[in-house]
């Protein structure tokens, strides 16, 4: 469902972290550490290097709760503009860190062999993105997988909407051009 | 909107209209209505999309989380100093030590009280939310007197005698 609207749905967390309330951060990571890690293995390919870069922006979201003045934006937003330029500025600094390792997920279903391929699928997707360029990856990240808003995504990436769309026209083209057309007929199917 | 503006709008976004900016939706569906073939498209594209999930964090990851914020210190509410200007705005603190929520608090009293306090009117500066973290803060402290002191009352007796009492 994407996020649109004026409210903060985190608007109920926000005085108590302002107010030092380490219940508070926890439940705000209840909220959107899974997101927020999510949207950092997308950008950088490695488990581990989300990992410090989901906490690293917990951790700021800590710090400057005092001074975080409500209505101003969407804290989750905001979070998420951390989360993407911190991993822009580390693909920046160094090349990037894609393995064709992707971290096996846990497959508790009866259904082995249709997991297998599905797993094999979601690798095959996943690759595929990581070769996409930094800002391309970006924009499919935060439309696709982080369900923002137009106008919330390119305000992230500090560009304007229109340079935003263009972005995500030719990640989604790539995307096309790169996987196997087989893969998107079996999708479909 | 033409038939080509929806195309596009399909292959930028993808086939799900929820994605899709909210003042093109509605007619962008009347006019896709028609080209069935080209959301197809795109639905196989997103269903390959949504088909790369990441990995769900490691409970570890929480846990350092809520170790590292314990010794993290808190920046400094910037009310009294800097009113209006938020975190939101990416603004950095020039009060980054490492000191606890109630040394921030004792450190920017002590600041006010350097510039002159009488010149001060925290009313003006500070909103009610943060009159009340604040007063929160003092009164953990135990500075009520001390608080009474910014407000402009001397003693509790002062405060009470005010009050009517």
């Amino acid at each position: 469902m994407r996020r649109t609207g004026h409210t903060d749905p985190d608007s109920d967390i926000i005085p108590r972290l302002r107010a030092g309330d380490e219940h508070a951060l926890a439940q705000l990571m209840d909220r959107h550490l899974a997101t927020i890690k999510a949207l950092c293995f997308r950008m950088l390919g490695d488990e581990a290097l989300s990992e410090d870069v989901t906490q690293t922006v917990f951790l700021k979201t800590w710090q400057m709760a005092p001074n975080w003045i409500p209505g101003k934006a969407k804290l989750r937003t905001w979070m998420c503009r951390v989360a993407t330029h911190q991993c822009l500025d580390i693909l920046r600094k160094k090349s990037p860190h894609f393995t064709d390792d992707v971290p096996d997920m846990a497959d508790n279903t009866p259904n082995a062999d249709t997991n297998l391929i599905t797993r094999e699928r979601s690798e095959d997707v996943s690759r595929a993105i990581a070769k996409l360029p930094d800002t391309q990856r970006a924009a499919l990240t935060l439309c696709y997988y982080q369900e923002l808003s137009q106008r919330e995504a390119s305000e992230i990436l500090g560009v304007s909407e229109k340079a935003y769309e263009s972005l995500l026209s030719r990640a989604r083209n790539t995307l096309r051009g790169t996987l196997d057309p087989k893969l998107l007929k079996i999708e479909a199917a | 909107m033409t038939e080509k503006n929806s195309i596009d709008l399909i292959q930028r976004y993808g086939a799900d209209p929820a994605r899709w900016p909210e003042d093109m939706r509605e007619t962008a569906l009347q006019i896709l209505a028609a080209h069935p073939d080209a959301a197809h498209q795109e639905a196989a594209l997103d269903a390959a999309l949504h088909s790369a999930q990441a990995p769900m964090p490691s409970d570890l990851l929480r846990a350092r989380i809520l170790r590292e914020a314990k010794t993290t210190a808190q920046d400094i509410p910037t009310a009294l100093t800097n009113y209006g200007m938020a975190a939101n705005d990416r603004v950095k603190s020039p009060f980054k030590i490492n000191a606890t929520k109630w040394g921030a608090v004792a450190a920017t009293l002590i600041i006010c009280g350097a510039l002159g306090f009488q010149a001060l009117s925290p009313a003006a500066v500070t909103t009610p939310v943060d009159d009340a973290i604040w007063q929160e803060a003092a009164a953990d402290l135990g500075l009520t007197d001390l608080y009474g002191w910014v407000e402009g009352t001397d003693t509790e007796s002062s405060t009470r005698n005010e009050a009517g009492g």
